[in-house]
C-alpha cells in the first residue's frame, strides 16, 4: 500500500474531526477519544500491526453504550452525540485500517462528520476544511482506483490528479450555484445556534448593553450606495414603557403586516433620492431587522414584514437565521409622527421617580439663558447637559442599597453607557412634557476598505432617544463619544474573506439565482427565470423527490445491471439463476456442463440440455443468430421457470 | 485486427458503451440521496455545498470514463495452434488516438470462453501499447473475434464501463492434447503388441518428394531442391508401414462433457501415433482423413476434431477389412457403432474416461 494512500486516509479522518472541532458545539470530555486518532494513525504510517479485533470489537460496544449515555444525560441532544460518535469511531478504526473497505469506511465517516459540522458552523474555517476534504478525497478516490487494480502506481498520475482536483472544485461551484434552493425544515430542527443579543426584544433590563459593549462579535455587514459618511444610525426596536428598572415596548401587539409590491415590501411611500443598504444580518435572536433612519423599503428573501406604529420592523417567525436584505433608506434626523394617538403613552414616568425627575429637570433647565424654552431647545438643552456633565464608562458597579440604576445614575455615579443616557434623557424630556422613546439599535461601524462595506459589531449596540418637537420625531443622542480602535489591515481582510464566504456560500438564496439568470440572459435577450415561488409546492416536492429519487436509483441500477451482456450471454444467465435459485451450488466459474449436471441433480428434463446445446452454438459455434432462434430460447426460460415451479 | 472500440454493431444487442456501479458507487450514489434530501430539509447551504461536490464527482466519473476510453484502438493478433486448455500467446496492442490526453487504467477483457486478460496503467497520447497476454481457450471450436472489452474504472472507483471492441475473424481451436499412457494404459502395454514400436530399417531410400510441414529439416536434399527451387525431402521406406485406424463415435453422443473427453483423446491418440511414425487414418460419422502421417496430417486431424459435433447417421463407408491397428473410440457401450468391436485392437467408452 503507497504511503501516500496511507497519509491521505489520515488527513481525510482528521479534516473530518477537525470540522466537528471548529464548530464549537462539540463537548470536549465527549470529544476526548479523538486523541486516539494520533497514535492510531502514528503506528498505521510507521506500518504497525493493527489492533486486535477482538479489542476493535470491545471498543465499539463500549463506545455505541457511550453514545446512550451523551444521548440521554451528557449532551442531550441526539445530533450533538452522533458528532461525538464519529469522532470515538474514526479513533477506534485508525487502529484497524487492514482492508481497502477500511480505507473507504473512512471516507465516509469523515463526510459524514463534514455534513454535521456543516449544521454546526458557518464559519469560514468549515470552507477551508471543505477545500482540503474535496481535494484529497479527489486524489484518494484516485489512488484507491489504482489500489483496486492491483497496480502499483510507477506511472505519472500527478498531473491527472491536479486536473481532476480543479474539475471537481469547478464543477462543484458551478452546481452549487445551479441547484434551485429550496428550503424548509420539515424534519428535525436547525443546530445552527443563534447570536445572542439584548435589546432587542419586549422587555430590556437597564445596564444590560454592558455585556454587549464589550463583545466584538460581527451583527452586520453593509455594503452603502452612496456611500455617505457617519454617524450612522441603524435603527432597530423602539421602547416607550419604563418600569423604573426595565423598558418596554407596549407596541407589540399593534404590529401589522407590510404590503408588497413586486418582490419589494414598501414601509412607507417616498419619492426622493435614497439611499440602499444591502445588509447581511448574522443570525442573531431576534425578529428585528435593521435600517439606516428613515425606511422606505424592504427587499430579501422572506414573506412577510410587520411594521410597528413606531417603524420597527420585524420578520415573523425569522428565528436565528442569517439573512440578506437591501433597504433603501432616507437619510433624516426627524420623520413624520404616524403614531400621534398615542402618545400619551410616551410621557410616563414611573411615580416613585417623577418628583426627582421632574426636580432635576426644572434644575437643569432653569439655567438655561433664553427663556422661554421651545421644545426643541429644551430638548437639545438637556442633551448637551448629559454629554458634558456625565462620563462615559462601561464598568459601573450595581448600585448599593437598592437605589434605583436610574438614580444612581443621575444623582451618584455620574457615569454610564448609552442605556443610562438614553433612559435619562428620555425621562427628563417626558418630564419637560416632550413625548420621547428610546430606540435600541446599532450605531457607527468600521469601514473595510478591502471589501467597501462597514462591519457592525456587538459592541455598536446602542440607545438613543426620538423626541416629538413640532410634531416631527427627532432623534438625540445624548451619549458622548467614544474612541474606537480600529482593527488592523491583516484583521479587515481575513473579514473581508469572511464576507465573501457568507454573502457568496452561506447566505447563496433563490434571490441570487434569479439575479444570476437576469444578468445572463440580459445580453442575450433571453427569457427571464420566472416568478415562481417553490414554496407554494413543498408539500408535494418533499413526497415526490424522495420517490423519485429513489426510483431514479433503481431504475439506473436495474437498467445498467441488466443490459450488460448481450442475448445469448443473458439468456444463459438466467437459466443460471433459476437453476442457482433452487438451491444449486453455481459459481461464477462453472460451466455450462455443471450447470446442466446440478439442474440434472435437481430433477430437470431435457429442455435444459437442448437450452445449452443451443446455446453452445450460438456462443461458440459461430451460428448466426436468427428471429426464431429469440423465441426458442424465450421459450425454453419459460417451459425451465414452469418445470420448476 | 484492428478495432475502433466505438464501432457500432454487435451480435445479440450488445451494448456498445456500458457503465455499472461498483458497490463503491452504489453507495456514494445512496449517500449522495440522502445528502440531497437532507440539503432540501435544511436548506443549508453547506449541506448544498457538500451535496454539490458529490454530485460533481458523480459527474466527473461519468465524463472522465468516457473521454478515458474514447479513441482508443484495439489490435489482437493470436498465435498459432491453439489447444484447449493450453496456453497460448496473444499479442494485444492498445492504441491511444487522442492528442493530448493520455488513457490510464485500461484493462482488456477476453471474451467468455477464454480466460486471460491484461491490464495497461497509462497509454500517453498517440502512443501503441503492446503486450503478450497468455490465454487459455477453454474450449475447441471456431472462436470469432466478436466481444473482446477494453474496461475502465478512472478516475475513481465509483463506476466501471466497457466498450464492446468487436474484432472481426476467428480462430480455430484444437481440443486438448493430454498424455494418454494415464489414461488409456493399454498403449503403453506390451500386451498390445500392434502399438509398440517397431524396428525396421528405415533407412533404405525409398523417393524425393515436396517438404511437407512437420518434416524433419535434416531429410531436406539440397541438391533437388536447388534445382525444382523448392524444398525437397528424402524419403526412405519403413520396413513395414505402421498403420492406425481411429473410429470416432460422434453418433447421437449423450453427454456432451464425455463427448468432450472423447474428443480430447481422439485428437491425443492420434498425435501420439502420428509423433511415432505410424500412418493413422481416422473416421468419424460423415468425415474420413485417409492414412497419412506427419504433423500436416496432424492438423488435418485436428481440424475436423475442432468442429466435429454428434451426427444423426453413420454414413463413412469403412470396408471389413482392417488396416492396420484399429482404435475405436465409442460414445457408450450401447452406441449403434458395437458393429466395430471385433475388429478394433482397443475400444475405449466415452462415458468411462
Amino acid at each position: 500500500m503507497p504511503q501516500l494512500y496511507r497519509i491521505l486516509t489520515a488527513v481525510l479522518a482528521f479534516t473530518g474531526c477537525v470540522s466537528l472541532v471548529i464548530s464549537g458545539e462539540i463537548n470536549p470530555l465527549m470529544s476526548l477519544t479523538g486523541i486516539g486518532l494520533f497514535p492510531g494513525y502514528y503506528r498505521f504510517l510507521k506500518g504497525m500491526p493493527q489492533a486486535p479485533r477482538w479489542a476493535i470489537g470491545g471498543f465499539s460496544v463500549l463506545t455505541l453504550l457511550l453514545f446512550f449515555f451523551d444521548t440521554l444525560i451528557v449532551s442531550n441532544d441526539y445530533f450533538l452525540s452522533v458528532a461525538h460518535l464519529t469522532i470515538t469511531f474514526q479513533a477506534i478504526k485508525s487502529f484497524d485500517l487492514r482492508e481497502p473497505w477500511d480505507h473507504l469506511q473512512v471516507y465516509f465517516m469523515a463526510l459524514l462528520q463534514l455534513i454535521i459540522a456543516s449544521e454546526l458552523t458557518q464559519s469560514i474555517a468549515f470552507g477551508v476544511i471543505f477545500i482540503l476534504f474535496l481535494i484529497t478525497l479527489v486524489t484518494a478516490m484516485v489512488l484507491a482506483h489504482f489500489m483496486k487494480e492491483g497496480t502499483i502506481l510507477r506511472i505519472g498520475i500527478r498531473k491527472a490528479v491536479v486536473y481532476i482536483s480543479l474539475l471537481t472544485l469547478l464543477i462543484t461551484v458551478t452546481l452549487f450555484v445551479s441547484i434551485p434552493r429550496v428550503s424548509g425544515c420539515v424534519w428535525g430542527k436547525s443546530h445552527i445556534k443563534g447570536i445572542k443579543s439584548i435589546g432587542f426584544s419586549e422587555k430590556v433590563n437597564l445596564g444590560s448593553f454592558s455585556e454587549l459593549k464589550l463583545d466584538p462579535t460581527i451583527i452586520m455587514r453593509i455594503e452603502l450606495n452612496p456611500m455617505i459618511p457617519g454617524p450612522y444610525y441603524w435603527r432597530g426596536m423602539t421602547l416607550d414603557y419604563f418600569d423604573g428598572t426595565s423598558w418596554n415596548s407596549t407596541l407589540m401587539n399593534l404590529r401589522r403586516s407590510v404590503r408588497r409590491i413586486d418582490e419589494e415590501f414598501v414601509v412607507q411611500p417616498f419619492s426622493g433620492s435614497v439611499i440602499t443598504q444591502k445588509i447581511m444580518l448574522e443570525p442573531i435572536v431576534s425578529d428585528v431587522i435593521f435600517g439606516l433612519d428613515r425606511i422606505i423599503s424592504v427587499k430579501g428573501d422572506f414573506i412577510r414584514l410587520e411594521k410597528n406604529p413606531a417603524s420597527s420592523l420585524f420578520i415573523p417567525k425569522k428565528g436565528a437565521r442569517r439573512l440578506q436584505y437591501i433597504v433603501r433608506s432616507e437619510i433624516v434626523t426627524t420623520t413624520q409622527s404616524t403614531d400621534l394617538g398615542i402618545w400619551k403613552r410616551y410621557l410616563n414616568i414611573p411615580d416613585f421617580l417623577r418628583d426627582k425627575i421632574n426636580a432635576f429637570t426644572d434644575n437643569m433647565l432653569r439655567y438655561e439663558r433664553i427663556k422661554p424654552l421651545s421644545d426643541l431647545q429644551k430638548a437639545n438643552a438637556i442633551e448637551r447637559y448629559l454629554k458634558k456633565n456625565y462620563r462615559y464608562s462601561l464598568d459601573i458597579k450595581p448600585p448599593k442599597d437598592n437605589i434605583n440604576p436610574l438614580l444612581y445614575f443621575l444623582f451618584e455615579s455620574k457615569a454610564g453607557y448609552c442605556e443610562h443616557y438614553a433612559t435619562a434623557m428620555t425621562m427628563m424630556l417626558r418630564s419637560a412634557g416632550i413625548p420621547s422613546r428610546v430606540v435600541t439599535g446599532f450605531s457607527g461601524g468600521e469601514l473595510n476598505e478591502y471589501g467597501g462595506y462597514i462591519i457592525v459589531r456587538q459592541s455598536n449596540a446602542h440607545s438613543w432617544v426620538e423626541a416629538v418637537i413640532d410634531g416631527r420625531w427627532r432623534r438625540f443622542d445624548p451619549t458622548p463619544p467614544v474612541l474606537i480602535e480600529r482593527p488592523s489591515v491583516l484583521a479587515l481582510y481575513i473579514d473581508m474573506l469572511r464576507m465573501k464566504w457568507e454573502r457568496y456560500v452561506v447566505a447563496f438564496s433563490l434571490s441570487d439565482q434569479k439575479m444570476m439568470v437576469k444578468t445572463i440572459s440580459t445580453p442575450f435577450r433571453l427569457p427571464l427565470m420566472p416568478d415562481f415561488s417553490l414554496r407554494k409546492f413543498y408539500g408535494i416536492i418533499y413526497v415526490l423527490l424522495p420517490i423519485s429519487g429513489i426510483a431514479l436509483i433503481v431504475f439506473l441500477l436495474k437498467h445498467l445491471r441488466f443490459r450488460r451482456y448481450g442475448f445469448v450471454t443473458a439468456q444463459y444467465l438466467k437459466l443460471r439463476n433459476i437453476v442457482k435459485n433452487k438451491g444449486a451450488e453455481i459459481t461464477p466459474s462453472s460451466t455450462p456442463s455443471e450447470v446442466k449436471k446440478e439442474a440434472v441433480n435437481l430433477g430437470m428434463d431435457d429442455r435444459v440440455e437442448d437450452f445449452l446445446k443451443l446455446y453452445e452454438k450460438h456462443r461458440f459455434g459461430g451460428k448466426e443468430m436468427r428471429g426464431e432462434d429469440k423465441i426458442r430460447y424465450r421459450n425454453l426460460i419459460k417451459e425451465i421457470k414452469k418445470q420448476f415451479k | 485486427m484492428p478495432c475502433p472500440p466505438l464501432a457500432k454493431g454487435g451480435e445479440g444487442g450488445f451494448e456498445v458503451f456500458q457503465m455499472k456501479p461498483s458497490r463503491e458507487g452504489k453507495r456514494f450514489l445512496l449517500a449522495t440521496a440522502l445528502i440531497a434530501v437532507a440539503a432540501l430539509n435544511t436548506g443549508n447551504n453547506l449541506i448544498y455545498l457538500i451535496f454539490s461536490m458529490m454530485l460533481s464527482i458523480l459527474v466527473l466519473s461519468i465524463l472522465i470514463i468516457r473521454i478515458n476510453m474514447n479513441g482508443l484502438e484495439f489490435r489482437v493478433h493470436q498465435s498459432h495452434p491453439v489447444f484447449a486448455n493450453s496456453p497460448a500467446n496473444m499479442n494485444i496492442t492498445v492504441s491511444n488516438r487522442k492528442r493530448l490526453i493520455p488513457s490510464y487504467s485500461i484493462k482488456v477483457l477476453m471474451p467468455e470462453g477464454i480466460k486471460g486478460g491484461t491490464y495497461f496503467p497509462k497509454i500517453s497520447g498517440l502512443s501503441d501499447e503492446l503486450k503478450s497476454v497468455p490465454v487459455v481457450y477453454e474450449r475447441r471450436g471456431i472462436y470469432r473475434y466478436g466481444d473482446f472489452f477494453i474496461g475502465s474504472g478512472f478516475p475513481f472507483i465509483l463506476f466501471s464501463a466497457r466498450i464492446l471492441c468487436q474484432v472481426k475473424g476467428k480462430v480455430i481451436v484444437y481440443p486438448e492434447i493430454k498424455e494418454i499412457d494415464e489414461i488409456v494404459p493399454e498403449i503403453a502395454s506390451e500386451r498390445y503388441e500392434p502399438f509398440l514400436p517397431r524396428i525396421g530399417k528405415g533407412d533404405e531410400f525409398s523417393m524425393i518428394r515436396e517438404f511437407r510441414y512437420g518434416d524433419d529439416w535434416r531429410r531436406i536434399h539440397w541438391k533437388a531442391s536447388a534445382k525444382t527451387a523448392k524444398f525437397m525431402v528424402m524419403e526412405y521406406a519403413a520396413e513395414e508401414p505402421k498403420r492406425l485406424t481411429i473410429i470416432f463415435d460422434n453418433l447421437m453422443p449423450h453427454d456432451t462433457e464425455s463427448f468432450e473427453k472423447a474428443v480430447s483423446l481422439a485428437a491425443s491418440i492420434s498425435d501420439r501415433f502420428l509423433n511415432e511414425g505410424f500412418f493413422v487414418r481416422f473416421l468419424t460419422c460423415k468425415k474420413v482423413i485417409p492414412f497419412g502421417s506427419g504433423k500436416e496430417h496432424l492438423f488435418k486431424i485436428l481440424d475436423v476434431l475442432a468442429v466435429v459435433e454428434g451426427q444423426d447417421s453413420w454414413e463413412c463407408p469403412l470396408s471389413d477389412v482392417p488396416e492396420g491397428s484399429t482404435i475405436l473410440i465409442l460414445d457408450s457401450e450401447g452406441s449403434p457403432l458395437n458393429r466395430f468391436i471385433p475388429f478394433s485392437d482397443i475400444v475405449i467408452y466415452a462415458t468411462a474416461l
